[in-house]
């Protein structure tokens, strides 16, 4: 019970995520906004003077944990714009290829110095490529918008709560236009698609009326199928390799079934095809199994006794199924009664009640048959490597 | 115009029609799929990528045809071929309306029974003869569930037989229209029998979870591990068309085929079998594939033993129902 009850649980998880939104969109076409503190790259931005914020206190390079920040402190001069001593960076650059993008650096900046922007560097060819020079920082920040930290406000918002606590300022980064969500669910259509509707019910009465068809047609097609069966018959016993010869044994058996059909006995013939695919499969896959690849069943040319023995059986088997047929009665008006439909209620009567011991008896012989080729399948004592396989099922 | 024309018109436009819907059917599949994994599916080729069925056969066309080195070439190009014509040659019998059937055979039933189960000649042809061994081992596999699998579909299929007294798809269906349906009355063997024969078809179609002759992750394709283009397009058809026609005559055999009010009985019929081909991708999609021996468990342990009792079940009720209950 517990198995049936998991799949039922499954069905409805699937089918109730198939009416959900989808996690996925289609990119190019629908963009999803990115998220408020999506940051990638870095930039060295002005202070509000207009001149680089940097002022090469090192405090970046030393707490970033993949060191991949280098500074190279100048010396203090006068600042040009406020004529005050101010400390100045000479060089900068932070290797992208290792940045895990924690922004500590941000973080600890007294002087937003450094920052984080929303756009990706393009992608490059070459692992030097990715290490961020001086010029590269510095033009991050008047070409890309900022993302959304910057030193001092992440200083401020992790500082212990005040009485009158700042609500943290958040920059504005509206730098993907932000996208409608995405589209109301849409329920899966329905592959619908009916065939034109069209009164074609003269197709019946026509397929019944071929039933009754021409006598020549038919004695042809009998004649046809009948070669087939034959012919693929001699294929079976002449053919090499065991699969082909059970291929053939294949065509024969529905060639059979084809020859039933014709004489009305489409239940039978059926049952033929239906039954005998099942016992021509197995042989071929026992054969398969069984036989060594290339070789098949190697003909034995030498053996005399064989050929003979063989065809001592078939000729009695013929002889016996001739004497059967001569002997029955009534096979002389065979053409009249084929045509008349046999119906399978007196099939059944006629198996289980006109003829139910010879059925019974039938029956028990392909009991005793199975039985008897199980015990003969069955060794006696298996080896180590040739357990009972499914040969002795 | 003669009968047989009409025959091969009529064979025609339903071949037409069942391939067509196939095509679409695969759309909806991986649309369907999609959305059960929370993704968006096919959307690029066409509106809503109605049209990646046809650029999906329009790749396949044009892939190279490889016959690999020491297979059977004669059984390596009969298999597809052969494939498709069993799979297609059980729609003979579907019963689509009262005045639609190709052929209604008082033996439709073991028509479809006989037919269907040639399916897995090709299969196995196919793998023997692509001289590979995981192709040989998914014949073999194949070969193995769909002789199994077709004891409880026989079994499933006796149910709404004994029931309706018919061997005819048409029969049945019309038992059915002037009483009611089989998987609503009896409950017991109807409901059952058809779960059973949904189970059976789907194994004898090589759907997932019993796609085991195919099994990707252990036998890389299967059976069709050496098909390449046209041919690999005809045994993934016969497959889509296979479950397609198993799914038509599940409708005709337990949900009363064209029976239904207020529209066509050809309308029915169609959204019935649809349904169901809906059904063996949503199962498809969900559940995992068993292993060959629980394959081999579940048949022989408990389909087979339940597939029994149904039919007994339902013969007693044919036997001993009181009138007015049939």
């Amino acid at each position: 019970m517990g198995h049936i009850n998991d799949t039922l649980r499954a069905l409805w998880t699937t089918l109730r995520t198939a009416f959900r939104p989808t996690s996925t969109v289609q990119f190019p076409a629908v963009v999803r906004p990115r998220g408020e503190r999506y940051r990638v790259s870095f930039a060295l931005p002005d202070d509000e003077n207009g001149e680089m914020a940097c002022i090469g206190c090192l405090t970046c390079e030393r707490i970033c944990p993949s060191q991949v920040i280098k500074v190279k402190p100048g010396v203090k001069r006068e600042s040009p714009v406020t004529g005050k001593k101010r400390a100045y960076t000479d060089d900068f650059v932070i290797d992208l290829s290792a940045c895990i993008q924690c922004e500590l650096c941000v973080q600890v900046c007294n002087n937003d110095a450094i920052v984080m922007v929303r756009e990706a560097e393009q992608p490059m060819f070459e692992r030097e490529d990715l290490v961020l020079g001086f010029a590269r920082l510095r033009k991050n920040a008047t070409d890309r918008t900022r993302s959304w930290g910057h030193g001092t406000m992440l200083q401020e918002s992790q500082e212990p709560a005040k009485v009158e606590k700042k609500a943290p300022a958040v920059k504005a980064a509206p730098a993907v236009a932000a996208e409608p969500r995405q589209p109301a669910p849409r329920s899966p259509s329905r592959a619908a698609e009916p065939p034109e509707d069209g009164a074609r019910a003269r197709a019946r009465e026509g397929a019944r009326a071929r039933r009754g068809g021409t006598d020549v047609s038919a004695t042809l097609a009998f004649g046809v199928v009948a070669a087939c069966a034959l012919l693929s018959a001699v294929f079976v016993v002449r053919a090499v390799d065991l699969i082909r010869a059970v291929l053939w044994l294949g065509i024969t058996l529905i060639a059979t079934a084809a020859l039933y059909a014709m004489l009305g006995a489409s239940f039978l013939a059926g049952v033929q095809l239906l039954l005998y695919v099942g016992g021509v499969m197995t042989l071929m896959v026992f054969g398969v199994m069984i036989t060594r690849r290339h070789e098949g069943i190697a003909p034995t040319a030498t053996d005399t006794v064989r050929p003979v023995r063989g065809a001592v059986v078939a000729a009695s088997l013929f002889g016996l199924v001739a004497a059967a047929i001569v002997n029955t009665d009534g096979l002389d008006d065979a053409p009249a009664r084929a045509l008349a439909p046999l119906t399978l209620a007196d099939l059944g009567r006629s198996i289980l009640v006109e003829h139910v011991l010879a059925f019974e008896a039938l029956s028990l012989l392909l009991l005793a048959a199975i039985i008897g080729a199980v015990v003969i399948a069955r060794r006696r004592d298996p080896g180590p490597l040739d357990e009972p396989t499914e040969a002795s099922r | 115009m003669s009968a047989l024309g009409h025959g091969a018109l009529y064979g025609a436009v339903l071949i037409a029609v069942m391939l067509s819907t196939v095509a679409v059917g695969i759309w909806f599949e991986r649309k369907f799929a999609g959305r059960m994994q929370s993704r968006l599916g096919p959307t690029i080729v066409g509106p809503m990528g109605l049209l990646q069925p046809l650029a999906d056969v329009v790749k396949l066309l044009q892939k190279e045809d490889i016959i690999p080195a020491g297979a059977d070439r004669a059984l390596f190009n009969l298999a597809p071929v052969l494939a498709t014509i069993f799979s297609l040659g059980v729609a003979a019998v579907l019963p689509l309306s009262p005045h639609m059937i190709a052929a209604d055979l008082d033996i439709g039933v073991v028509y479809m029974l006989a037919v269907g189960g040639l399916m897995v000649v090709p299969t196995f042809m196919a793998g023997w003869a692509s001289n590979n061994k995981f192709a040989l081992l998914g014949g073999m596999r194949a070969v193995a569930q769909s002789i199994s699998y077709g004891v409880p579909l026989v079994l499933a299929v006796l149910v709404p037989v004994i029931l309706s007294g018919s061997l005819s798809l048409a029969g049945i269906v019309r038992w059915q229209s002037e009483h009611h349906w089989f998987a609503l009355w009896p409950v017991i063997p109807g409901l059952p029998a058809f779960a059973l024969y949904f189970m059976a078809m789907l194994a004898e179609a090589n759907r997932i979870p019993f796609d085991i002759p195919e099994a990707e992750s252990e036998l890389v394709a299967g059976v069709t591990t050496e098909y390449t283009g046209a041919k690999f397009t005809l045994f993934y058809l016969a497959e889509y068309v296979h479950t397609l026609v198993g799914s038509a005559i599940g409708a005709a055999l337990f949900f009363g085929g064209w029976d239904g009010p207020f529209a066509p009985g050809l309308h029915w019929m169609v959204a019935k079998t649809l349904a169901l081909f809906v059904v063996v991708y949503w199962v498809r999609w969900t559940l995992l594939r068993l292993r060959s021996d629980q394959l081999m468990e579940l048949c022989w342990k408990w389909l087979t033993p339940i597939g029994v009792a149904l039919v007994l079940i339902a013969a007693a009720w044919v036997q001993f129902a009181p009138q007015g209950a049939l």
